[in-house]
């Protein structure tokens, strides 16, 4: 219990007839950098609102540091939000902001001033102390933002897509920037984002939700090689499904996919509920658990179908195929750059061949 | 591609006829402003001579010298008075109003705003009447506080124009975010909304101020006693006779109107706060 910072205990929020939030339970550890990932519209935003205090859960209760904070109006939960617009008081400068929550505290004004300076330093806009929002860049605004929220000490420090309206390589830089920043602090971080790639960037864990459910909680990792069901990996990165049986073997499964593919999968590669029997199932191929062989000098055997490279294109650091089977079934592969220079042509008669501890097979969503 | 040198037709008669639609928006100012400065003793057009003799009368008639209509500065004192204090509680009520049909959702809302803006549209002399009808019947109020009040129904609607139209095209989140960092619902309002709808309530308040000033319809309905109000004072000059004097009022008023007006578009822009609801 101790190392708890937020604890959501069943919050459920419906608008009219819809449900936003279901039921939903989360456990977040202190010092944790914790995401919650999903489409537009699958309740992260209003989860996160929920916590803050701006949205009244319709029911189930939230604690955070061990305080129930259902009923407490956000202004006494002392939490620190960062918006996706920065929402910085645009008739105060960069230091008056900053310093906003410390004079709602009543701070004293020389702590003020050294808390505040301490804080601009922190996310290195010192000189931009006497500026107005509207004086700044996009970057620069969000790291006041940060600076804001952080200078309260709050509890937890809420993020609503903070980086979703800065350009992609200023994106890249802050991601690690914040993580960086958190990590020193050692402060707990709720982090919204429909960015799969940012979430897996910055977390520590990720919430994966959709239509107001938690998909899966776990690493970048777990989610990513282990994901729960289709929706997460297909959310998650990109994926090729195979339908397919599911036999149990000697020291793990066979599965026995629609084209003919026939894979030795090991124990820990199949998700439980995936085991269970008469549940329909499908094996998860990530692109890169794909390597393509030439046709000629590979026998084709049940682990190797048979394809045709339909579309090549070269991105540089990897090339991304469409590999039509002669089942019928189009895959994603992708080949990382290699040293001979390499590449597939349009054309390439090819054999497929996994990486059979890179595969998972997860049951098929309803 | 037009040949060069050509005759542009089409785009001569536009020119000509925004020309002619300006004329004749500002030659009854114009006619006034030649008016005011004639040297003879009634309204006369065109003016036989140039003399700003009218102007010294006026000066004679602030000052109440002998042989001068008397009233005419605690008039301007009354209506500037009346004016003040119509633009603040026109203020007040005009921003709850707005906040109210911007945050909220309630039942009734389409109605009440309707209502609410009504006296943009309805017609002021049956304002006037209703209002007198009440206040008589009922023996409500003295007549300052009756002007006061037919004059802020009046000017409500500009002050929930402007400060909607300021509420529109402020950010949501400032709120939250000033709640999240500890502040409480008041000072939230004073320290962050207030500072994003100033622009709008400067601009309702001298609206409401001016509407007031120069109110007469309603005004002329409920105003009672010696002293009177400034329009009031102007209309009984004119039952009397077309005096220049009157022509050099106008000519002030419209005077500080453009000075408002000039005022305004440095301080807010006017256009947006007009745009939308």
């Amino acid at each position: 219990m101790d190392d708890l910072a937020v604890r959501t205990d069943s919050i459920t929020k419906r608008y009219d007839q819809a449900v936003a939030v279901d039921n939903l339970s989360l456990d977040v550890k202190r010092g944790e950098f914790l995401s919650f990932l999903g489409p537009s519209g699958c309740g992260k935003t209003t989860t996160l609102r929920m916590i803050a205090g701006f949205v009244e859960p319709d029911g189930g209760t939230i604690t955070v540091m061990g305080e129930d904070m259902t009923d407490r109006p956000p202004h006494q939960r002392n939490l620190g939000m960062v918006f996706q617009n920065y929402a910085l008081f645009p008739h105060m400068t960069a230091f008056d902001n900053v310093a906003f929550g410390l004079k709602m505290r009543k701070v004293g004004s020389v702590e003020r001033k050294r808390r505040v300076e301490q804080a601009l330093e922190l996310v290195e806009l010192s000189a931009m102390r006497h500026r107005y929002p509207r004086q700044l860049s996009g970057g620069q605004q969000q790291r006041v933002a940060l600076a804001r929220a952080i200078v309260i000490e709050p509890y937890v420090l809420l993020l609503d897509e903070p980086l979703s309206n800065l350009d992609a390589k200023l994106r890249k830089a802050m991601q690690t920037e914040l993580r960086d920043l958190q990590r020193r602090l050692d402060i707990t971080a709720i982090y919204v984002t429909h960015d799969q790639e940012e979430a897996m960037t910055v977390s520590d864990r990720i919430v994966v939700m959709n239509q107001g459910r938690i998909m899966q909680i776990g690493t970048p990792g777990e989610v990513y090689r282990r994901p729960a069901n289709e929706f997460v990996a297909g959310f998650i990165g990109q994926v090729n499904f195979v339908r397919g049986q599911l036999e149990s073997a000697a020291d793990g499964w066979t599965f026995a996919g629609d084209l003919g593919l026939v894979v030795h999968v090991a124990e820990d590669a199949v998700h439980a509920e995936a085991r269970k029997a008469g549940v329909p199932v499908e094996l998860a191929i990530r692109p890169e658990a794909i390597a393509l062989r030439p046709r000629a000098d590979a026998t084709e055997t049940k682990a190797a179908p048979p394809g045709v490279v339909i579309r090549a294109v070269y991105t540089g650091a990897s090339t991304t195929y469409q590999v039509l089977l002669d089942g019928g079934q189009i895959l994603q592969v992708l080949d990382q750059d290699r040293p001979d220079g390499h590449r597939w042509q349009e054309g390439d008669l090819v054999v497929i061949v996994l990486v059979p501890e890179t595969v998972y097979v997860v049951p098929v969503a309803n | 591609m037009r040949g060069r040198g050509r005759f542009d037709t089409g785009g001569f008669l536009l020119r000509l006829y925004v020309a002619l639609v300006a004329l004749f928006l500002v030659s009854p100012i114009f006619i006034i402003l030649l008016t005011s400065f004639t040297p003879s003793e009634s309204v006369e057009f065109p003016p036989r001579g140039f003399s700003p003799m009218w102007y010294g009368r006026l000066v004679e008639h602030l000052d109440g010298s002998p042989g001068t209509k008397p009233g005419l500065t605690s008039s301007i004192v009354m209506s500037a008075q009346i004016g003040l204090v119509v633009a603040v509680v026109a203020v007040v009520v005009g921003v709850l109003v707005a906040l109210a049909l911007h945050k909220y959702v309630f039942p009734g809302k389409e109605v009440f705003r309707n209502l609410v803006l009504l006296p943009l549209m309805f017609p002021q002399l049956v304002i006037g009447v209703g209002l007198l009808l009440v206040f008589s019947e009922f023996r409500w109020f003295g007549f300052f506080e009756r002007l006061v009040i037919g004059h802020v129904i009046l000017t409500i609607p500009f002050v929930v124009l402007s400060v909607g139209a300021s509420l529109e095209v402020s950010e949501q989140d400032l709120e939250e975010a000033a709640m999240g960092l500890g502040a409480t619902p008041v000072q939230t309002f004073f320290l962050v909304t207030l500072p994003q709808i100033r622009q709008g309530i400067i601009a309702g308040a001298i609206f409401a101020f001016v509407t007031s000033f120069t109110q007469f319809t309603v005004t002329f309905f409920l105003y009672s006693g010696a002293v009177k109000p400034l329009p009031m004072w102007v209309y009984e000059i004119v039952v009397m006779s077309l005096d220049p004097l009157l022509a050099v009022i106008s000519i002030l008023l419209i005077a500080l109107a453009v000075v408002v007006v000039f005022v305004l578009s440095k301080l807010v822009d006017v256009r947006r706060l007009f745009g939308g609801r």
